[in-house]
């Protein structure tokens, strides 16, 4: 015991002093962060300054920490050391453990310090967080201490310094799996296995570390050097992959693109959560300024158009359809015409059957369908077939590298799909994954008033960043049709102008006859932004008190019930799928609704008073929501403001701003909210 | 009783890719309570077997008994026993010698407060001023004093003194022979400074390209080689010498060393019919000398 007390004794005399700094450096920063908050200064990068401190800061200390090592070669106190009568694992073992120590001290303290800032982004689950960073860190840590002992020398140190971006490589992808999950109810799938791995690794480290120091493998060390950097070029390899497809995929992509073998491009930014319930005057005014750009074929004037020239039912042939669909020339988009055969022929023929074939058609064939991001499928089904008939392609290529398998998967149908001339709408969407947090809707929900006031914020900071990214859609777009090689520059320049947080203009991208838009990376931090606004005022507490939130819950306890009723493949994405094919499902039907309902108007010139009327000349059944079997709520008209009206007495908003629009209708169903605007104004929300 | 505190066999270690050997077929003996020499010119392998009897190195092959204990495999048990000075051995320079002591006393129960203190007047050392601002001398007495007060029963010094001045050098002497004799136990002293040792060590062991080719008491080793000086004219008199160490020229003379006795010389030179030559005893640096350089024949060795 006596030995262990003056062997720590001694590390502490020798690190004390960079312990004392480190610890300084903290309160430094963390007292600047204080500052930042109070003067309410940088607010959308104290996230990152927080995350940061808590790694880096500490991993600088695990730096420092190689000195405990080969701090006794280069001083070459070694011999003396070891001239002590204790065993050499009892001397790794008492420097690992102080240092351990100290590093665990350190990063709890940090954690604890810095935690506040990014608690805005974890929220909820931040145990999983903290204890994630720090088996990470733990690695890391270890890792060090191996490379110490194969250095032998100072150098060791920036050895470690050069082999810790590989090894936070490493890491950051399972952080990353942590994140996808974070807001989900089956985190523990990928938090396990995470776990595992980095105690593996830890082990393993360690394990390595200790049989370096106690068989005295010294200096020369030469197989550990290739063996080093083969685990580096391991560690780096799916990166190196990934880099290989991402870029192939580019220039695949590109050369389709240039060769006209596309008829549309998706143009994607990150989920954006549109005004749902509630909205503002300006927003709706910037909606009016966005649909003078788009061209739904259901403006009034064309409809009124078609439905003189093409009276319903204008035909039941569903093998036409399909001719109609494989004969398509190439290089157009459907017409107006031909789209609405396709709406009417759907409608007819409304039948689950009907939007079935689409749907499988649509997944077995024309589409790239890929669990982690369903939505984004869904959505551009939704886009493709009810607004333009066009058949689409989801294709993700996502940012981390435990996707490339995904990625290469990807790329094989993309390239079979461009081939097969099977392609008119290829959504392209390359950027970091995206969390789609649904507590975003809740946390904006009418029933909080500090919520709407912070969503009002926000919506009018959309509002004017979604202009400017309209502007700058036009710039590009002009760019593009003058000169359709150059479309990397025009990436760039489009990117330099960093619209964010802007929602998808597919509309006015199609109103102006855009053949080709290539846009890699969109990122918006919209949602992001209001999160924080929230939580930094403690509103989460107050927003489960609202009526939303225990509706949200109850579903989410029903749905958990219902996971072992998943098949065996989708167990692993756990009751997260369940609850996606649910609202898959639910937005099928909802969307068959929809139209159904777009053409009962365009019959009679307005919408029916109940769903029911619908039976007797467009559906054969109404549709009800696949998850419980119960009807769609549906309203004739919508009404702006309604949730406000009680805010409104308060002053906050304003009771001018109470309206009841009695045009178009209100269609809501477990996720599935829509409101739809007979001037095509269209506002969603939910998922 | 095991009388022999050392005892290493055929002890032979290589280094490198190329297995580059450093020792050949060591054998050495120490018996305890002696004050060995081991002595050798730079290179020949000297800090390599200190390193195998110490624990830090492994032997290529060989056996080696330290106070009857396998040093590799019995490293911690035999750590309590020995002391270990190394050459040009760093302490913790940001510690004070009272911290020194503080921290090497943690490892050993036996620690001797009593010679502590003795030691740190005998080697006037300051107690609270940081090793780093001690001289090159104090240095090396203040790392001997570590290993003193530890009680081994075994203690090892390879080449403490390298680096120091002449008056530091026998500052440490005097030290370590009034250490030595007040505490009466196996001392193992390498150096190539053959001075500093004669009169202290008891035996001597001399270690030419990886071999110990003489090792003895030290009045014995003295007593059984003798210089011949002579004319080089009668040389040419002389039969092949088997007891023939070496053979040089100096002023004039030839000085020939032979492994032999005054009257076996006489018996030889009476044979060649030389009338006129000196016989002389050596001291312990010519032996080493004479052992360790080159003969004057080409194709021999010092070990013929």
């Amino acid at each position: 015991m006596d030995a262990l007390k003056a062997l720590i004794w001694n590390e502490w005399r020798q690190q004390r002093l960079m312990v004392l700094i480190m610890l300084a450096a903290t309160l430094i920063i963390w007292g600047m962060m204080l500052v930042i908050s109070g003067l309410k200064l940088f607010e959308r990068m104290r996230d990152n300054v927080g995350v940061t401190c808590m790694i880096c800061l500490f991993l600088l200390y695990c730096f420092s920490c190689t000195d405990s090592f080969t701090g006794e070669f280069t001083k070459r106190t070694d011999k003396f050391l070891l001239s002590m009568p204790v065993s050499m694992s009892f001397i790794y073992l008492s420097k690992y453990t102080f240092n351990f120590l100290i590093f665990l001290a350190m990063t709890i303290s940090g954690a604890i310090l810095f935690y506040p800032w990014i608690g805005a982004v974890f929220d909820g689950v931040s145990w999983i967080f903290l204890s994630g960073i720090l088996l990470f860190m733990l690695v890391l840590h270890s890792v060090i201490f191996f490379l110490a002992l194969i250095g032998r020398n100072n150098n060791s140190g920036i050895l470690a310094i050069l082999v810790f971006p590989v090894s936070f490589l490493c890491g950051y992808p399972g952080y990353l799996m942590l994140m996808i999950f974070f807001f989900k109810d089956d985190f523990k799938w990928a938090v396990s296995g995470i776990f595992l791995t980095l105690f593996v690794l830890y082990v393993l480290f360690f394990s390595f570390g200790i049989y370096l120091w106690t068989k005295r493998i010294s200096r020369g060390l030469k197989i550990f050097k290739p063996l080093l950097a083969f685990t580096c070029f391991l560690l780096f390899f799916p990166w190196l992959l990934y880099l290989v497809v991402y870029t192939y995929s580019c220039i695949k992509l590109n050369s389709a693109i240039r060769a006209g073998e596309l008829n549309g491009v998706f143009v994607s930014a990150e989920k954006f959560i549109y005004p749902p319930k509630h909205g503002l005057k300006n927003t709706y005014e910037d909606l009016s300024a966005f649909r003078k750009l788009s061209g739904n074929f259901l403006e009034n004037k064309v409809i009124r158009s078609l439905k003189e020239k093409f009276p319903l039912p204008l035909s039941e042939n569903f093998p036409w359809f399909q001719t109609m669909l494989r004969n398509r020339g190439n290089n157009k988009l459907l017409t107006l015409k031909e789209k609405y055969f396709v709406a009417e022929f759907i409608l007819k023929n409304s039948e689950m059957n009907a939007m079935n074939s689409i749907l499988d058609s649509a997944l077995k064939k024309n589409y790239c369908y890929f669990p982690v991001n369903s939505e984004m499928v869904l959505w551009t089904i939704r886009d493709a077939v009810i607004f333009e008939g066009n058949r689409a392609c989801a294709f993700s290529l996502q940012g981390n590298y435990e996707e490339f398998f995904l990625c290469l998967n990807k790329m094989s149908v993309l390239r079979n799909m461009i081939e097969n001339d099977s392609l008119d709408i290829v959504e392209v969407f390359m950027g970091h994954l995206t969390f789609h947090k649904y507590e975003t809707a809740v946390l904006a929900g009418p029933d909080n008033e500090e919520a709407v006031k912070y969503y009002e914020n926000f919506i009018r900071e959309i509002a004017s960043t979604r202009l400017k990214f309209i502007n700058s859609i036009h710039v590009l777009l002009t760019e593009i049709m003058k000169n359709p090689g150059s479309l990397i520059k025009d990436e760039l320049n489009f990117l330099s102008r960093k619209a964010i947080n802007a929602e998808l203009p597919i509309n006015a991208l199609i109103a102006l006859n855009a053949r080709i838009i290539y846009i890699p990376w969109l990122y918006s931090g919209g949602a992001d932004l209001i999160r924080c606004e929230i939580i930094e005022k403690n509103i989460f507490e107050k927003i489960k008190n609202t009526t939303i939130f225990p509706e949200i819950k109850n579903e989410y306890e029903r749905i958990v019930k219902c996971y072992g009723q998943l098949p065996y493949k989708c167990r692993w994405w756990g009751p997260y799928s369940l609850e996606r094919h649910f609202k898959d499902r639910t937005a099928l039907e909802g969307y068959k609704l929809c139209f159904a309902l777009k053409i009962y108007y365009t019959k009679h010139g307005k919408f029916p008073e109940k769903l029911e009327e619908l039976c007797s000349e467009i559906l054969s059944k109404i549709p009800l929501i696949p998850s419980n079997g119960e009807p769609f709520k549906y309203q004739k008209g919508y009404d702006i403001y309604k949730e406000t009206e009680k805010l409104s007495s308060s002053n906050i908003l304003g009771t001018r701003e109470t309206e009841h629009i009695n045009e178009g209708f209100t269609l809501k169903g477990g996720s599935f909210n829509i409101v739809y605007c007979p001037s095509d104004m269209k506002k969603e929300s939910g998922r | 009783m095991n009388e022999n505190a050392v005892v290493i066999r055929d002890l032979k270690k290589s280094y490198g890719r190329r297995k580059a050997e450093v020792l050949k077929g060591l054998d050495m003996t120490v018996k305890k309570g002696s004050v060995y020499a081991l002595l050798g010119l730079n290179g020949v392998g000297k800090t390599t077997s200190i390193r195998i009897m110490t624990g830090q190195l492994a032997p290529s092959s060989g056996t080696v008994l330290i106070l009857g204990l396998d040093p590799f495999k019995n490293a911690v048990e035999l750590k309590r026993k020995l002391a270990y000075v190394a050459e040009d051995q760093r302490l913790y320079d940001w510690m004070t010698l009272k911290d020194l002591i503080k921290f090497v006393r943690a490892f050993y129960p036996q620690w001797d407060e009593f010679a502590c203190e003795r030691l740190i007047k005998i080697f006037s050392l300051p107690d609270n001023c940081k090793i780093r601002d001690f001289s090159r001398g104090m240095y090396t007495k203040a790392a001997l004093l570590t290993a003193l007060c530890r009680k081994p029963e075994i203690l090892i010094l390879d080449d403490p003194t390298m680096g120091l001045d002449t008056a530091a050098r026998r500052d440490f002497m005097s030290g370590l022979l009034e250490a030595i004799h007040e505490f009466e136990r196996t001392v193992i002293f390498s150096t190539h400074i053959i001075p500093e040792i004669d009169g202290i060590a008891d035996y001597a062991g001399i270690l030419v390209d990886g071999r110990i080719v003489v090792e003895n008491e030290i009045d014995k080793l003295k007593a059984s080689l003798r210089e011949v000086r002579m004319s080089p004219a009668d040389v040419s008199r002389l039969p092949e010498i088997k007891s023939q160490l070496n053979r040089r020229e100096r002023g004039g003379e030839m000085i020939i060393t032979l492994r032999a006795g005054d009257a076996e010389i006489n018996n030889l030179m009476n044979a060649a019919d030389i009338k006129h030559f000196v016989i002389s005893a050596m001291s312990l640096e010519d032996i080493f000398l004479a052992l360790s350089k080159p003969l004057y024949a080409a194709g021999q060795t010092q070990n013929n």
